[in-house]
């Protein structure tokens, strides 16, 4: 880590550290019960002696996670490129699209037990739904942000619609791809668990709602922070990739 | 002089009823450096558009041998590649195999005194030399018929002029046939064979001027009394249409 990315991160991480301070002080400050607000040294040290019954639920998680993004990948990516096809097809589709995105993810995941059943998939379908619109948008806009004349340029070499897409379009779209996909990357885990807590043998979600209806207060919040750790880790892993694939787009 | 490497005929261009020029006729020899000057908005665009095919005439007749090369007036050069592989682009985008197209890019690089700058990648580059890029892009893609939109319209001064003589360089290189769109009279005596004047719109081609200047162009030759007397000339008549 060089000195750039410390003074870029460390504010950040400096305030996230006092207000768990904060949060600490408070606690013991106030005496509040256990069993109301546990403080964030009682949270780690629930989630150090519990972390093997995590374990299998993290990874349950994740592996639902990493399968609904790269569907919702593939998908909106697809989109994408069916929208850019004509004005005719975007002009149809994309209110559709836009439509599509008001209905409540949440009241479909019980349709989506009743359809898909109880294992995997159905949480993975989810995740999708999740992570599929700000994807399939956010590479649509890219590709019709394209500079006019850059097109013209290829037009004028008569260059074919495979080259025009794999030497013009898919690169000058990636970065508007990647902020799309951070949004959807944060988004992802907690689809896995909207899922997951409709029903499921396994999961985070399946974890938090146990150790809620057991008053494991300190396990509860010990979830909440493994989800944003997976979030933020997620997030994290895009913007790498991003820095790597996209030498140019650093200024 | 051969047979002419670009003939067109009676050419018109409507856009929603709106005649922007009617009943062109103009040529280009083979090896001429033909310039087009006229005022903003009669459709100089246009024309070098329809002769690249990227627009459909109204009217008219437009005869050429091969696609043009056709360069605008940004570099358009591709942000993720390097110097050499936007060289490339033209051979690329005619499935020339990579191997080839690196080489004859390099060696285009090579001859133009560019060769340092293969690895760099566009944002590196200053302006006119970005433009260089784009205009040997532009010549691997056909070395001899040109099409070239205000090329040096967004450089500076100083640049512009190096631009212009390191432009005639590679023309007289390949002996390539140029049509040259400009705002610039001074631009267009020094570079041209030969100058149309535009009307506005609806555009017709209301003057032909030789340059009789010997080649290779100097710089100096825009002292040269008959020469301002040209460039007054023509500036007169641009005013006056205005
Ligand atoms: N696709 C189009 N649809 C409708 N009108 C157009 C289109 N393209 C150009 N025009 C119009 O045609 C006219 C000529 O445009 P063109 O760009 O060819 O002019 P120009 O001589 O190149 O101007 P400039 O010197 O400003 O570059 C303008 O009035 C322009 O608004
Ligand atoms: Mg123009």
């Amino acid at each position: 880590m060089n000195l750039k990315t410390i003074s870029t991160i460390g504010p950040a991480f400096v305030l996230f550290i006092a207000l768990l301070l904060l949060w600490e002080l408070f606690v013991s400050a106030t005496h509040v019960s256990n069993q109301i607000l546990p403080s964030p040294s009682n949270i780690l040290q629930a989630f150090l002696r519990n972390w093997q019954i995590f374990l299998p639920h993290i990874q349950q998680t994740i592996l639902e996670t990493i399968i609904g993004i790269v569907v919702a990948i593939v998908i909106g990516i697809g989109t994408a490129v069916l929208l850019d096809t004509s004005i005719f097809i975007r002009r149809t589709l994309y209110p559709l699209l836009v439509t599509s995105q008001t209905i409540p993810i949440i009241a479909l995941a019980p349709l989506l037990l009743i359809w898909l059943g109880f294992d995997i998939w159905s949480k993975v379908v989810v995740v999708t739904l999740f992570c599929y619109f700000p994807i399939a948008i956010a590479m649509s806009d890219g590709f019709s942000r394209i500079d006019p004349e850059l097109l013209k340029l290829f037009r004028s070499m008569r260059a074919s619609y495979i080259d025009t897409m794999r030497l013009l379009k898919f690169p000058s779209a990636l970065p508007a791809f990647f902020s799309g996909l951070k949004i959807a990357v944060t988004y992802s885990i907690t689809g896995a668990m909207v899922g997951e807590y409709v029903g499921a043998e396994k999961g985070l979600g399946v974890f938090i709602q146990t150790a809620a209806n057991a008053y494991a207060i300190s396990l509860v919040f010990a979830t909440i922070f493994v989800t944003t750790f997976l979030s933020l880790l997620l997030f994290a892993i895009v913007s790498i990739v991003e820095k790597l694939l996209l030498p140019w787009h650093r200024k | 002089m051969g047979h002419p490497k670009l003939v067109i005929q009676n050419l018109s261009k409507t856009f929603d009823k709106k005649a922007v020029f009617s009943s062109l006729s103009l040529y280009i020899n083979q090896g001429e450096f033909v310039s087009i000057i006229g005022p903003s908005g009669c459709g100089k665009t246009t024309i070098l558009n329809i002769i690249a095919g990227l627009e459909k005439e109204t009217a008219g007749t437009v005869h050429i041998d091969k696609i043009p090369g056709y360069m605008l007036q940004k570099p358009l050069l591709l942000p993720w590649k390097t110097t050499l592989e936007n060289v490339m682009l033209g051979l690329t985008l005619r499935q020339v195999s990579e191997k080839k197209a690196r080489q004859l890019a390099y060696d285009m690089l090579k001859k133009f005194k560019l060769s340092e700058y293969a690895n760099y990648y566009p944002h590196t580059l200053s302006g006119g030399m970005a433009q260089r890029v784009a205009l040997l892009r532009t010549v691997l893609f056909n070395n001899q018929f040109l099409l070239m939109d205000e090329p040096f319209g967004a450089l500076d001064a100083l640049t512009r002029l190096s631009m212009q003589m390191w432009l005639l360089n590679l023309w007289q290189t390949y002996k390539s046939s140029v049509l040259f769109v400009t705002h610039d009279i001074w631009e267009a005596i020094l570079l041209s064979d030969r100058i149309y004047v535009l009307s506005s719109s609806p555009a017709t081609i209301i003057k032909e001027v030789n340059i009789d200047l010997s080649r290779p162009r100097k710089r100096e030759f825009l002292k040269d009394k008959k020469v301002i007397a040209i460039e007054e000339s023509l500036e007169r008549l641009l005013l006056s249409i205005q």
